[in-house]
């Protein structure tokens, strides 16, 4: 059963680095049919509210954010004020910079989705000194968003995947305590963490476990 | 007694060592010039000890001043200009791309942008590394 929708957008240095974790964890998850996802010029607004009109439970979406716009291919909004009944009865998870200040609560509290996750910051995704896809420090930061969404395909609770992301932290925390970068990485992960929000139902289980299909 | 300071200060990060971590008496002080005081068995290091493990005990983000905040990214950030060069990037965010060290100090000045969020952060950060000395 195809629960899961996904926007994957990749044409700068942030969402290159977000882009290859958000499809690691898509590979891992290749061998059950959950999802269906939108790659590049596929991710503009009519592409999505056309997808979002059948019968997804869960929207995971890469993109640039404001605190009222939700962005897709090369930066165009894709989720705005307009549009919000798109998710009605589903997950939002937008993993962008700031929709979590507003667009969040609009989402669920006028458009009638079951649930927002998101960042009410910005959302540090990799760190200068090395900023290759490829590097720890890229997958630990895209690690703290692609965690949850993980935990959801694989049939757990919004809660749940909050909780799985905490004890991912906390094992990050330890990992770079002494790491030559230390200072930046630390502080992005602590940056990070603060910055999720999620509104809405958090008892939630949008896609199914293996045992369940 | 000494044990105790002497543990927490090998347990930090090494950058870390040489950062301000409290403010106390109006000034700032680095795990270093604790330890320091505390080695030398002097009336300031008996109070900095108390005083660390107070704030280690009913530890909460408001005890850690603003002031300390600045004080600590704004060195850091020069640290690492100074290191990379002004115009080399510091972090990369989803929606900004790479930010600088320049622009990050000017961000924090103004309190604005990723730059203002950090200060924040940096209060958890500080926390993080005071509960060390718990043995954490």
């Amino acid at each position: 059963m195809t629960t899961t929708l996904v926007q994957l957008p990749v044409f700068d240095t942030a969402t290159s680095i977000a882009g290859t974790w958000m499809a690691d964890v898509l590979y891992k998850t290749q061998d059950r049919p959950i999802w269906d996802v939108l790659v590049n010029e596929e991710c503009t607004r009519e592409n999505v509210e056309a997808s979002l009109r059948e019968d997804y439970n869960y929207f995971w979406g890469l993109g640039h954010g404001t605190p009222t716009r939700f962005t897709g291919w090369l930066k165009q909004t894709v989720i705005d004020e307009t549009n919000l009944s798109i998710l009605k009865g589903k997950v939002a998870h937008l993993f962008s910079c700031l929709t979590g200040q507003k667009l969040g609560k609009l989402i669920v509290e006028k458009g009638g989705a079951k649930t927002f996750i998101g960042y009410a910051k910005r959302y540090i995704i990799g760190i200068g000194v090395d900023p290759s896809p490829s590097s720890p420090y890229s997958y630990a930061l895209a690690r703290l968003d692609t965690i949850m969404a993980e935990a959801i395909m694989k049939g757990y609770s919004v809660s749940e995947a909050k909780s799985i992301r905490e004890e991912a932290y906390r094992k990050l925390m330890n990992y770079f305590r002494y790491d030559a970068f230390a200072p930046l990485i630390l502080r992005a992960l602590i940056h990070n963490k603060r910055a999720l929000v999620i509104y809405g139902d958090e008892g939630v289980r949008p896609c199914p476990s293996e045992s369940e299909e | 007694m000494l044990e105790a300071v002497e543990r927490w200060f090998k347990r930090l990060p090494p950058d870390e060592r040489d950062m301000p971590i409290l403010r106390y008496k109006g000034r700032s002080w680095t795990p270093r010039q604790i330890l320091r005081e505390v080695r030398a068995g002097t009336s300031i290091g008996k109070e900095l000890q108390e005083h660390l493990e107070r704030l280690v005990l009913g530890l909460h983000e408001g005890e850690i001043p603003l002031e300390l905040a600045e004080e600590r990214l704004l060195m850091w950030l020069e640290e690492f200009k100074r290191k990379y060069g002004p115009k080399a990037p510091v972090f990369i965010t989803l929606t900004e791309g790479p930010i600088s060290a320049e622009e990050l100090i000017r961000q924090i000045r103004e309190r604005r942008g990723l730059g203002g969020e950090l200060l924040e952060t940096e209060r958890e950060y500080i926390m993080e590394m005071l509960r060390l000395y718990g043995g954490e």
